[in-house]
């Protein structure tokens, strides 16, 4: 049964995610290239990420305060007392604190480049994506301590992946060729870290899915998915190591639009992703977990 | 933007309508005929917390039930508080389980 409360605040929780992701990856993406970056760059991809934390802040808040009204299935519902006390004892209630406290912290260190705001930004953005594994399934299974650490570094690798793409395409479009190096020196870390969205992504899913048989699950066509987008990210970015990067670090103008092509191609995959999983995490646990509310709803017998 | 929000509300309305029930039993049970029940019951294979069920007949009309109990339980009765006539009725239920996951789901039965 599908509520009106349910696609507002399904639909909060999956901008949300997107805004999150990248108001901390930016940030994040500053404090470790900002020195490769031009100022002007630098200065707008700070305001995007000020903007984008500003969006996830306001969303993270809206997602808590109607929570009771999803709870009831009824918008009467979002101020009872009952339903919100519920909800602030939970693990959901901690980790919604913990993720508002850190992107204030974010929006309210972006707006000027010092170290000072840097290390308040790298803070901020760490709390925000702490509390992704402050809630959700990863906190009831009895594995938590594997669970958690996978989803940090999964989470946090892709953070920064999605920051780095607006930051690459912001220098880009600023900085033309110049931009090459950046490029470069990225791809060369990125090598490193984005296998390990993979790595983690794989531990959770063969801890959360089962067996071949629980693929043909909701939570198993979600993790399908999530494969299936990873595989495509990673063919574009191959793309952007291997032709782009060093096309534009030989100052070939050409490869300046080809490169924010492939970037915005990125982003929205990545984006489209983050939603799918907003969308279906909030719709579906995975099946060994959902046992614990029962299978099915047994049917009277035929003959009645 | 506007279209990714499009496609994931898509996603996320085929996605609920597949939405499995985690009710594990009722009384009346799901499509059931018989005589008309004066309660309600609802039973979970784990604890969760009833949040909301409604009981209306088929031109939408709401009845009357007990109000839902604040108690993290398994089972729960709610009393009807009204005759029901004869005809089909159905139940819309939400409830909220480990970690504050939502569930829900409706069923249908008939009083002869």
């Amino acid at each position: 049964m599908f509520f009106a409360t349910d696609a507002l605040v399904i639909g909060l929780r999956a901008v949300g995610f997107v805004a999150l992701f990248q108001a901390a990856g930016a940030a994040l993406f500053l404090a470790l290239y900002e020195k490769q970056l031009a100022s002007v760059p630098a200065d707008k991809l700070r305001d995007f990420a000020r903007v984008t934390a500003l969006v996830a802040l306001i969303a993270a808040v809206l997602h808590y305060v109607l929570t009771p009204a999803r709870m009831a299935g009824d918008f009467g519902s979002t101020f009872d007392p009952a339903l919100e006390s519920l909800l602030l004892r939970s693990s959901s209630g901690t980790a919604h604190i913990v993720r508002v406290v850190g992107l204030a912290v974010l929006l309210l260190s972006l707006d000027r480049a010092s170290k000072l705001n840097t290390y308040a930004a790298c803070g901020g953005a760490a709390l925000a994506l702490v509390s992704f594994a402050l809630m959700g399934h990863t906190v009831i299974h009895p594995l938590r301590w594997i669970l958690a650490p996978m989803l940090l570094i999964h989470v946090g690798v892709a953070a920064v992946w999605l920051g780095a793409l607006a930051g690459l395409y912001v220098a880009a479009r600023e900085t033309g060729t110049a931009s090459g190096a950046l490029v470069t020196r990225f791809s060369a870390h990125a090598t490193w870290a984005v296998p390990a969205i993979f790595v983690c992504g794989l531990v959770m899913s063969v801890t959360f899915v089962r067996s071949f048989a629980e693929l043909a699950t909701p939570y198993g066509a979600m993790v399908l998915g999530k494969a299936a987008g990873f595989a495509a990210l990673m063919a574009l970015a191959a793309r952007n190591k291997w032709q782009f990067g060093p096309r534009l670090a030989a100052g070939d103008a050409g490869a300046v639009l080809a490169l924010q092509r492939t970037i915005r191609a990125e982003w929205v995959l990545i984006a489209v992703v983050l939603m799918a999983t907003a969308v279906m995490t909030s719709l579906y646990a995975p099946e060994h977990l959902e046992g614990s509310f029962a299978p099915e709803h047994e049917a009277a017998p035929a003959a009645h | 933007m506007k279209r990714l929000i499009a496609i994931v509300l898509g996603f996320a309305l085929a996605a609920a309508a597949q939405a499995h029930t985690a009710l594990k039993a009722s009384v009346p049970a799901a499509d059931a005929a018989g005589p008309a029940p004066k309660t309600l019951e609802l039973t979970f294979a784990g604890d969760v917390r009833l949040t909301s069920v409604a009981l209306t007949d088929a031109g939408g009309a709401a009845k009357h039930l007990d109000t839902v109990p604040t108690a993290v339980a398994s089972t729960f009765s709610l009393g009807i508080h009204e005759p029901l006539a004869p005809g089909a009725y159905k139940v819309v239920w939400r409830a909220v389980g480990g970690d504050t996951h939502i569930i829900s789901g409706e069923f249908g039965f008939t009083v002869r």
